[in-house]
């Protein structure tokens, strides 16, 4: 099983300390490993679902095959797809049309693979600078900014608290600028 | 709002400064996230398509457990041994470094041993970098199997005994590459020697940073420093030559490992320096290297002291390495001591 090797040397491991939940040394190098197999590790990529069956009269065509006997419908936009155009994500049924529309959209909330946390930038940015004080200045309204214009934007996929850190990253940006307000306010004052 | 995903225990990084990894449960799925400050990545594992999960155990947690406890032992030696008694304010601080490093083993301790893991997919292997310690790791695959035994079916026995003969019966079964059994093309054939030399020089280069934190003599720093400094230069080069050879992963991490702590020492050689000219206020002797070595023994003894034992700590990684270069491979071994191979089914 060349795909079960070990992660230090790279080297395949003994089948018969497969699915035993024991260390047992690597064949190559000796380093104690063990491998926790499942029946999808048996399973031939583009198997049986890869060849879409002919078409007879009395059946539906695909959209995309017309060749192909239909085995499901889009439930996006409701076309007839063979087996080799079904593409199924997280339980729905959808063409490729529809999944690259829903990609680009970002309503296919599993396709996802990065996300920016304008949340933790705001805060971060309102509280880093100070430490070194002047730069609030520039960052205080650059927060702002950030709050304003993300505010519904999506947070991360997998922690709370996206408003409530927009929220504090707001308060401390306003108290900083308010800050500087009173600072150039008694300063003015000063020189008159 | 719910996420819908359930946070499992741990979290990681490939190495130091790189994002940092957690998993969660979903529905039908493994989520593995690796987050920076600002932005966050996701990889998603379904249930149906994992293949194995490969856990290989790791020294990391014996290495931890020896520089915590030699940093322990030094502190703990220095503050004892201070002429100026045990309640003196550097005896106290040099205590308060002991028990920071006692509590750092105490938690390696509790945390268990160490391994790494990797996740097998129909479109390749991924390492879990938080899953790190083996009873997490272990604990997470228990919560973990029902879920993928409830997507794909189990599999015992029988059933993967079977399984692998049909497979052995439809691919050709390639060798396993072994030092003397590469194969042909580009081939780094590069042995190690450059290693066992650096931690030859790491070897003694700490045996006389032990000696001058004790005797102070700057003739010995001065040895001390010209030997971290060969020591540095066949470490970066034993590091560029060992990429894509056969030798073990461990003489890397050790030579990384003895790199920084010449980086360490060469920063405290740097700062004593300076504080030694600053204490005997006399600029015109900045770049009388000698004279200032001799001075540095006086005006900051205590800072001398801590780069020498900085340097010290080459002494049991060179050790270490030493021990790791000398020692044959298990490839070696099992090629020696293996039976013939058996004519395998084609």
């Amino acid at each position: 099983m060349q795909r079960v090797t070990c992660a230090a040397c790279n080297q395949p491991l003994a089948e018969e300390n497969f699915n035993t939940h024991q260390f047992a040394p690597c064949p190559a190098c000796a380093r104690p490993a063990r491998a926790d197999v499942f029946p999808a590790l048996f399973t031939k990529l583009g198997g049986e679902s890869a060849g879409a069956a002919s078409v007879s009269e009395a059946e539906a065509s695909c959209f995309y095959h017309p060749q192909s006997r239909a085995t499901v419908a889009c439930e996006n936009c409701g076309r007839f797809l063979c087996a080799l155009c079904d593409l199924e994500i997280n339980g729905r049924h959808l063409c490729s049309t529809c999944l690259n529309a829903g990609k680009k959209k970002g309503k296919l909330r599993d396709l996802e693979r990065e996300r920016v946390l304008y949340d933790h930038a705001a805060l971060t940015l309102a509280i880093l600078p100070l430490l070194a004080w002047p730069f609030t200045s520039l960052s205080a309204p650059a927060v702002v900014y950030i709050v304003i214009r993300y505010w519904n934007a999506p947070g991360s996929i997998v922690r709370r608290g996206r408003k409530v850190r927009f929220s504090i990253a707001m308060i401390i940006a306003l108290a900083e600028i308010g800050g500087w307000i009173a600072l150039i306010y008694f300063v003015i004052r000063g020189l008159r | 709002m719910k996420t819908g995903y359930h946070k499992l225990p741990g979290r990681g990084a490939k190495s130091l400064g790189q994002c940092i990894s957690r998993l969660y449960l979903g529905e039908d799925h493994l989520l593995h996230t690796e987050s920076t400050l600002w932005i966050e990545n996701y990889r998603r594992y379904y249930y149906s398509d994992i293949q194995a999960f490969i856990v290989t155990r790791t020294k990391r947690w014996l290495i931890l457990t020896v520089v915590f406890l030699a940093i322990l032992f030094g502190a703990v030696a220095l503050a004892v041994t201070r002429a100026d008694g045990p309640t003196s304010p550097s005896a106290v601080a040099w205590f308060v470094v002991g028990g920071l490093f006692m509590i750092l083993l105490i938690w390696n301790l509790i945390k268990g041993p160490t391994c790494q893991t990797t996740i097998v997919t129909p479109i390749g292997r991924h390492a879990l970098p938080s899953l790190r310690r083996i009873r997490r790791t272990e604990k997470i695959l228990r919560r973990l199997e029902p879920l993928i035994d409830q997507r794909q079916g189990t599999l015992d026995a029988a059933t993967l005994g079977a399984r692998l003969i049909e497979e052995r019966g439809l691919n050709p079964v390639i060798p396993p590459k072994v030092a003397g059994n590469r194969p042909s093309g580009a081939v780094n054939t590069y042995a190690g020697i450059l290693h066992r030399w650096a931690f030859a020089t790491a070897a003694i280069t700490g045996a006389l940073g032990l000696w001058d934190a004790f005797a102070q003599q700057p003739a010995v720093f001065a040895f001390a420093v010209a030997g971290s400094a060969a020591t540095g230069a066949l470490g970066i080069i034993a590091l560029v030559r060992q990429h894509g050879s056969a030798i073990r992963k461990g003489l890397g991490w050790t030579m990384a490992a003895i790199l920084a702590v010449i980086g360490a020492y060469w920063t405290a050689c740097y700062f004593l320096m300076i504080f030694t000219v600053l204490a005997i206020n006399n600029p015109r002797v900045a770049n009388d290297y000698w004279s200032l070595l001799q001075s540095a023994r006086t005006s900051s003894p205590q800072f001398y002291q801590v780069a020498e034992l900085i340097a010290a700590a080459m002494l049991p990684l060179g050790i270490v390495g030493l021990t790791l270069a000398l020692r044959p491979l298990a490839d070696d071994r099992s090629a020696v001591n293996a039976p013939p191979a058996l004519p395998r089914t084609q």
